[in-house]
């Protein structure tokens, strides 16, 4: 096989790995500001079935909405 | 011998670039990117919008806009539950992407794999009570298991429990057989119960026996003879500058250098930067020169090879209309730090001329930039910006607001300038010799 041609595989190896591109859509940043000003929607956002956001990072992001309201409950009770 | 050296080059980085953990390493890092930039800004908020500590420089110290003090809990919140749960969030995605390999996609698998780190930890934790005696805290699991400083256990110990799962549960040997009449999804995790208990029963009886064997934790181990010195190497100046040299070799043979090998520099330099980000955080000495947006702003600030001095070298001195009308192109996308209009289409791969200092450049703009907050002229980084921030702008929200790394960034691009200009001028004879 040629140089430039094992070459062209590898970058197309690497184009099918999940890039910056597809974790800073235009829909996806305005769910990241989601999450931080208002979590359940951000988290709506994320879980509803038109969301771009892929099953591991769905499991994730729930996670951390999760973790970021019983943070900001406590917080808030405790001043 | 240019071919083998090339053959050689492209079988090693096809190799790094198709292995199934690193490929599931860097795909989770990928996914985990966003929640670590949204909880660096959340951080730079809190201090610089609406910390109220009296004498502190923020926006809600200034009369007129105490209001912004109240948005405090908000940002500190989002901080917390970001920050603090990276290690937890790697092991869940690099579990449910090592299994979409193996076409595994329980939703057991990520939870096993969890447990089994957690297995690996202590319950209990040491601390200073608020009147300075030590108080040792049990049955209580310390963010030095969850936060940054568990990525590199977590990631092995994610990659173990996946292994063992999945093999077991594709064996189809631990497969309890339920009658037709129980529903399918009941049946399912009959199927899955013996091999979720024994990934998570072998991991804890690893990290026991290794506790019994050494007296030491399976965790504090891997920690003190692996991610240390690793740490020790990639932090420091010279490992950093040979894997910036090592990252844009392979950019010039066409193969994309950073994406090859971020699987291994990255949970290192992220934990450096989650150590600066938590001193920032909490107002003490920030510890570590380099760490991830060192990278993003000294060695691949207008893209890798530092290619905005390419462009500026270009416009300046080229003689050549093809390079006058690249540069052109490729002006706009290097204000975002994106380069490939250059690398392929000058092309600066497999084009010995420009090659050198597309090596050379990010080596003495990290050099530079290390020598400048060595001295205290450009601040540590503290937030971890979007690599597509531009230049300037980038070093400075990186800082958390520091002129000087503004300033030095710039100066890292005049820097790559004048490195790329004898190399611009060389293929201006080369294209008069072609011509002739």
């Amino acid at each position: 096989m040629s140089l430039t041609k094992r070459g062209g595989d590898l970058n197309m190896k690497e184009k099918q790995e999940l890039q910056v591109t597809d974790v800073f859509t235009k829909s996806r940043i305005f769910t990241y500001l989601w999450i931080v000003f208002c979590p359940p929607y951000g988290l709506y956002r994320v879980l509803s079935p038109s969301s771009e956001f892929r099953r591991p990072e769905k499991w994730v992001w729930t996670m951390i909405v999760i973790c970021t309201l019983v943070t900001f409950v406590k917080l808030i009770i405790t001043g | 011998m240019k071919d083998k050296l090339m053959n050689g080059m492209l079988s090693a980085a096809g190799a790094m670039q198709t292995q199934r953990h690193l490929a599931a390493i860097k795909n989770a890092f990928m996914s985990l990117l966003p929640i670590i930039i949204i909880g660096s800004f959340c951080t730079l908020f809190s201090n610089v919008i609406c910390n109220t500590t009296p004498g502190f420089f923020s926006l809600a110290n200034i009369p007129g806009l105490s209001f912004l003090g109240k948005l405090n809990p908000m940002f500190t919140a989002a901080n917390y539950g970001t920050m603090n749960f990276i290690a937890i969030g790697i092991v869940v995605l690099i579990a449910m992407e090592l299994g979409e390999h193996y076409g595994i996609t329980d939703k057991a698998l990520p939870i096993v794999a969890l447990g089994a780190y957690i297995s690996l930890c202590t319950f209990t934790a040491s601390g200073k009570a608020a009147d300075g005696t030590e108080v040792v805290v049990t049955n209580v699991l310390s963010r030095v298991y969850t936060n940054a400083q568990g990525l590199f256990v977590g990631m092995f110990a994610s990659i173990a429990a996946t292994e063992i799962y999945c093999r077991l549960v594709k064996s189809g040997k631990l497969e309890i057989h339920m009658p037709d009449s129980v529903p399918s999804n009941v049946a399912r995790s009959f199927t899955i119960l013996f091999p979720s208990l024994i990934t998570v029963v072998i991991i804890s009886a690893v990290g026991m026996i290794f506790e019994m064997a050494t007296g030491m934790t399976l965790f504090n181990a891997i920690t003190a003879f692996i991610q240390k010195p690793l740490s020790n190497i990639l932090t420091s100046f010279p490992g950093y500058i040979t894997l910036v040299f090592i990252t844009t070799v392979l950019w010039t043979f066409g193969i994309h250098g950073t994406q090859v090998t971020k699987a291994v520099y990255e949970p290192i330099l992220l934990a450096a930067f989650a150590e600066n980000e938590a001193a920032y955080a909490a107002g003490t000495a920030i510890p570590n020169i380099i760490s991830t947006p060192f990278m993003s702003c000294f060695s691949t600030v207008t893209g890798a090879g530092i290619t905005g001095g390419l462009i500026i070298a270009i416009m300046l001195f080229s003689k050549r209309d093809d390079y006058k009308a690249i540069a052109k192109l490729a002006l706009p996308c290097a204000l975002f730090n994106i380069n490939e209009p250059l690398t392929f289409g000058l092309p600066i791969v497999m084009n010995p001329v420009l090659a050198i200092p597309f090596m050379i450049s990010p080596a003495v703009s990290a050099t530079f930039a290390y020598a400048m907050t060595k001295i205290g002229f450009c601040g540590r980084m503290v937030v971890n910006a979007p690599w597509t921030t531009p230049p300037g702008l980038m070093a400075f929200l990186c800082s958390g607001g520091n002129i000087g790394a503004a300033v030095t960034q710039i100066i890292c691009i005049l820097l790559a300038f004048v490195v790329y200009i004898p190399f611009v001028l060389i293929s201006n004879k080369q294209q008069v010799l072609t011509e002739e």
